[in-house]
């Protein structure tokens, strides 16, 4: 007795979740799988906290919130790769008080031609609208008029780049400059940026614009912003509507990664109940839920996901919903229920039974932790499962489009040919995310599956 | 101490196999009083487990038929429903010690949650004094109260015994079936529960009934012995009229291949094996390996004869010179 009643301290910290972690972390697996979870908790917990939700969809979601961002442009440590330096958006803001005409200067120091250059008009007026002569003066000190501009509205936006007969004038007059057939075309922005040579060469230096407004009346005014558009965004670009491509992305590892720890971690243990109640009671019971986990089974999983959500317009969260109901029958409930019937007979089982513990207790109590263990690494292993589902429903457009997530942002990179106008990096960082939330996942699932199968230890 | 808490009449079961019947338990007739201990020993598959399951009410999913009675408190508790069975018979007046005790605990458990759980299911008493009473059975039994915190796993075999017992003895039951109750265990730690079993039965005059295969663990115990053949019990005795003068020549054969300590004698077997209990043989059950069997040992059952005071036998060399 006295031997017996010496306590072992070292064999119980094994068995607590400090102990575990340990555990987990001796494998190499297991700290890469922990590293890459870790970047997707500081994502979700910074995007929750900076950037809340109402705002972030406010942001997905309208169309004026982007004006000023390049469509289309590509994250800006992507830049770095390009071997140039890729213009930025440049912003000159300019107001009236500050004197009539307006100049303002600003340098351009880049090797490659801005996307697009508008104005933004704000005017106040009685009576007749201010008219606004633009001039635009190169490094060099060829001095031009761009446009004689009568504003239409308080707010008026002037689309230069857009302007079709400047653009041929310019082009024209540019023609004549260089003297020698050219083998690029002319746009607005490379015309005001290039050298007069027959090679397409970005002009550096500072420029200058000047504005000569003519006001019809003395309390009149006139402000606004000068927008040059860059080829460079935030840190993972815009898309074809402006919006830059990170809100969906931050906001998608929370909505991404909830969705498949749910629908994960409900579908597995409501899997684990139903199979208990087959397993245990039997008879009618289990031959019931045996036959609907068989007709479960043939459904065409996909399929229907896609059917219904053609029908009905599921959110993230309804889609959780349905994905759990259509999978609680599923395979993992044989598996389950395997284990079941060999727990059943088990003695201490036997002896709770006849000391009078009901039968749920015995299944919550006795049967469920029994079986748990090796569910768990299989439960851990399925998120990604769940998270690529999202995915795969988003790209095939059946989703809420209002939801900002990773299948979103793939789907509408597909819809606009991402890949054939050469935007890679809007595929390619939210497959990467995707990528590494399989690899995290399947990694720590692995190594559970090492420790809590002592028997895989012996391989 | 003469009062019977425990009367068997004419006990039957049978289970339903794809073979047929079997009969596990065949007319077994016995009544156990307060504070004596009745022991029954047979070879393996002779229906002791059954008996002792049955006792409880614990049958198996294939259970065919299940008639006489069971006795306890003046009620016969086949006819209660399973409900009253459970709330005022079960761990209440009768509880059991299951085989193989080693796996008998839920591993994810801690013991004294396991120890004290018949007391929450049964009496619905809150978990802290159900484990304060816990604590007190624990240490009754001889397992420390820094043991009562942990896990099965860190118990050794003779603790996790232990624990088994203090489970069955918590709701202070007047009865408790010990099924095998130190199988697995080495010899010493055998020792040491059946010790702790005989202090528990002169301190709280518990009735036991102690199956088991091993014969010579039962004399320190016992106070009636039981032998059980093919489902039947064929002999009870008082156990020094028992090893004195055993009437069966089953038992008589039993006792021959069970080495002693005293003397120097030549182990005998019996030859043959027990019969299948689907297809028994006709008349006496033992008669296929009976040496002394008589040709109306083949054709008609043997009844029981008493041989002396309270020992009975079911054999007709058990007849000797005095009736029926």
């Amino acid at each position: 007795m006295e031997e017996d009643n010496k306590i072992n301290n070292e064999v119980v910290s094994e068995y607590t979740l400090r102990g575990i972690l340990k555990e987990v972390l001796s494998y190499k697996a297991g700290v890469a799988s922990l590293i890459i979870l870790l970047f997707f908790l500081g994502i979700t917990i910074y995007t929750v906290v900076a950037f809340p939700y109402s705002e972030a969809i406010r942001e997905w979601n309208s169309s004026s919130a982007h004006l000023k961002k390049p469509r289309n442009a590509v994250p800006v440590w992507w830049g770095l790769f390009s071997g140039k330096n890729l213009p930025r958006n440049i912003d000159v803001t300019f107001n009236s008080n500050e004197g009539n005409p307006i100049h303002k200067e600003f340098s351009f120091t880049y090797d490659d031609f801005p996307t697009e250059i508008n104005i933004f008009f704000k005017a106040k007026y009685s009576g007749d609208p201010p008219i606004v002569k633009i001039y635009w003066e190169k490094p060099d000190g060829e001095r031009m008029l761009l446009e004689e501009h009568t504003i239409r509205s308080e707010e008026d936006t002037l689309y230069l780049s857009n302007n079709f007969s400047l653009e041929n004038r310019l082009s024209t007059d540019i023609a004549s400059k260089i003297g020698k057939p050219i083998d690029f075309s002319i746009t607005v922005p490379r015309a005001l940026f290039m050298k007069y040579s027959d090679k397409l060469e970005v002009l550096k230096g500072d420029y200058k614009i000047t504005l000569d407004t003519k006001f019809a009346n003395k309390n009149d005014s006139l402000s606004g912003e000068l927008v040059i558009y860059g080829k460079l965004y935030g840190i993972a670009g815009t898309d074809h509507l402006r919006r830059p491509i990170q809100i969906a992305l931050l906001w998608g590892t929370p909505l991404d990664l909830s969705f498949g720890l749910g629908a994960s971690l409900s579908i597995t243990f409501l899997e684990l109940i139903i199979a208990s109640i087959s397993g245990w009671f039997g008879g009618i019971t289990d031959s019931i839920i045996q036959r609907l986990t068989e007709i479960y089974m043939v459904l065409p999983f996909l399929p229907i996901m896609i059917m219904i959500s053609l029908f009905y317009k599921l959110s993230i969260w309804s889609l959780l919903f349905v994905v759990i109901i259509l999978s609680i029958f599923g395979s993992g409930i044989k598996t389950t229920r395997a284990m079941v019937l060999q727990v059943k007979n088990l003695p201490y089982i036997e002896a709770a039974q006849a000391y009078g513990a009901s039968n749920w207790r015995i299944i919550f109590l006795y049967i469920i932790p029994k079986i748990l263990p090796p569910v768990i690494p299989n439960l851990v292993a399925s998120v990604p499962v769940y998270v690529f589902l999202e995915a795969i429903l988003a790209l095939f457009g059946v989703l809420d489009p209002t939801q900002p997530t990773w299948g979103r942002v793939l789907e509408d990179a597909f819809q606009n040919g991402a890949l054939y106008k050469g935007y890679v990096y809007w595929v390619i960082i939210p497959s990467a995310l995707l990528i590494l939330t399989a690899i995290s996942f399947s990694l720590l699932g692995f190594v559970l599956d090492r420790i809590v199968n002592p028997k895989l230890k012996e391989l | 101490m003469d009062e019977v808490v425990l009367k068997v009449k004419d006990l039957n079961i049978s289970y339903r196999t794809k073979k047929g019947e079997v009969k596990a338990v065949n007319g077994v007739n016995f009544e156990v009083k307060r504070g004596e201990t009745l022991a029954i020993v047979g070879e393996s598959g002779c229906g002791k487990s059954s008996l002792g399951r049955g006792l409880i009410r614990l049958f198996p999913r294939n259970i065919k038929s299940v008639d006489g009675e069971i006795i306890i408190n003046d009620k016969n508790i086949l006819a209660l429903t399973e409900d009253t069975f459970r709330k005022e018979i079960l761990w209440r007046e009768i509880s059991m010690v299951f085989q193989g005790a080693m796996n008998s605990l839920n591993p994810v458990l801690k013991v004294i949650y396991q120890v004290a759980e018949p007391l929450m299911v049964h009496y619905g008493i809150d978990r802290e004094s159900a484990f304060k009473r816990g604590k007190e059975i624990l240490s009754l039994v001889g397992i420390s109260e820094a043991f009562a915190e942990r896990y099965p796993f860190e118990l050794s075999g003779g603790m996790k015994q232990r624990a088994v017992i203090a489970m069955a003895l918590i709701t202070n039951p007047k009865i408790i079936i010990l099924d095998e109750p130190t199988s697995a265990l080495d010899i010493i730690t055998q020792e040491n529960i059946i010790n702790l079993l005989k202090a528990l039965k002169s301190e709280l005059g518990l009735s036991f009934i102690f199956i088991t295969h091993d014969i010579a663990l039962t004399s320190e115990l016992a106070d009636i012995m039981a032998v059980m053949y093919a489902g039947e019990i064929v002999e009870i005795s008082p156990v020094e009229e028992f090893y004195n003068n055993p009437s069966h020549i089953y038992t008589k054969l039993l006792l021959e291949s069970v080495p002693t300590l005293k003397e120097d004698k030549d182990l005998k077997s019996i030859p043959g094996s027990p019969p299948s209990l689907i297809n028994l043989p006709k008349g006496c059950r033992f008669h296929p390996r009976c040496p002394f069997a008589m040709d109306i040992c083949k054709t008609k059952e043997p009844p029981i004869f008493r041989v002396s005071g309270n020992h009975f036998a079911k054999c007709y060399l058990a007849r000797g010179d005095k009736d029926e």
